[in-house]
């Protein structure tokens, strides 16, 4: 197992641009909040759904979590699989990065999804939480990449903890498509695209689509952002590790 | 403390259902708000503490060994 090397000099293209590239992200994110907020004449202006009303517009903000999370773990998963192949310690924290970004989206959703849920599907009840198949699978997912640090944490050596922990990650990465996805969609769901259900494209406004599709590249980006500076915590902190345990 | 916390919920209910919901949106959005930003603090503390251990212990490399100093 390589050490992380202590590399000042040679810096990437995006280590050196990572200021232009966060402004470019916070302002198309605040495009977004301004289309995802048009009301009145203006041409964003979406039509109107009895139950959902304005809620409709939580489409720009509660899918672009999942889209977040399933990026990043495909991240997470590519990193432990060179991991694997390489045993550099880098890809490690770039897989343990991700995944922990990926939770954080993860938790984001399932809070969002709760609140959206309480004032839609569970009108006039005091219902915030109620097993619908799709949550029920987001919270077995988060679940499973809560394990993932369980696993980390009981480790102590480094060097295998890198390859015990990018094994779990490479099978955790593999249920995200059946718990996401094919999963909620065989089962009785509120959701859309469920049984029965019509699907995203189905019932969705296709002026809804020129807000959509940036949110999601800027929630996407949001977590780059995060991921990055996470990655370079952690490299940080390696560094200090060698610097305390080998004589100077 | 029943009828507090009905009270309380139906008072939300009123606030989250008028505007035609607008104000569901608000919550997703301060939800997300609020947890991007507490992570990204986190994450700022976390560089600020590892940024002056490093200060540390460079400073502490060109002195003497931690050891030898005088307590």
């Amino acid at each position: 197992m390589t050490l992380p090397r202590e590399h000042p000099v040679a810096r990437s293209f995006i280590d050196t641009h990572y200021r232009q590239i966060r402004l470019l992200i916070v302002l198309w994110m605040t495009a977004v909040l301004l289309g995802a907020f048009s009301f009145g004449g203006h041409w964003l202006n979406i039509p109107r759904i009895s139950i959902l009303e304005h809620t409709a517009r939580n489409l720009y903000f509660h899918v672009p979590m999942w889209f977040t999370m399933m990026a990043l773990t495909v991240v997470s998963a590519w990193h432990s699989m060179r991991c694997l192949r390489s045993g550099d310690a880098v890809r490690d924290i770039r897989a343990r990065s991700a995944a922990q970004v990926a939770v954080v989206f993860g938790l984001l959703g399932l809070l969002t999804g709760s609140v959206w849920a309480h004032y839609t599907w569970y009108e006039g009840t005091s219902i915030w939480w109620n097993f619908d198949p799709k949550q029920t699978m987001a919270t077995v997912q988060v679940l499973i990449y809560g394990a993932y640090f369980a696993l980390r944490s009981a480790l102590d050596d480094s060097a295998k903890r890198a390859r015990i922990s990018a094994v779990y990650n490479v099978f955790a990465f593999a249920t995200v498509p059946f718990l996401l996805y094919v999963l909620p969609r065989q089962m009785e769901s509120l959701h859309p695209g469920a049984e029965g259900n019509p699907a995203f494209s189905e019932i969705t406004h296709p002026l809804m689509r020129l807000v959509f599709y940036p949110a999601v590249i800027g929630f996407i980006g949001v977590g780059w952002l995060l991921y990055h500076q996470r990655v370079r915590a952690r490299k940080l902190e390696q560094q200090l590790e060698n610097r305390q345990y080998t004589p100077l | 403390m029943m009828l507090l916390a009905t009270a309380l919920q139906m008072a939300l209910d009123e606030v989250m259902l008028s505007q035609d919901k607008l104000y569901v949106v608000l919550a997703v959005v301060l939800i997300i708000w609020a947890g991007l930003i507490k992570y990204l603090f986190a994450l700022d503390r976390k560089l600020g503490r590892l940024e002056s251990a490093m200060a540390e212990s460079e400073s502490s490399a060109s002195e003497q060994p931690a050891s030898l100093a005088i307590p």
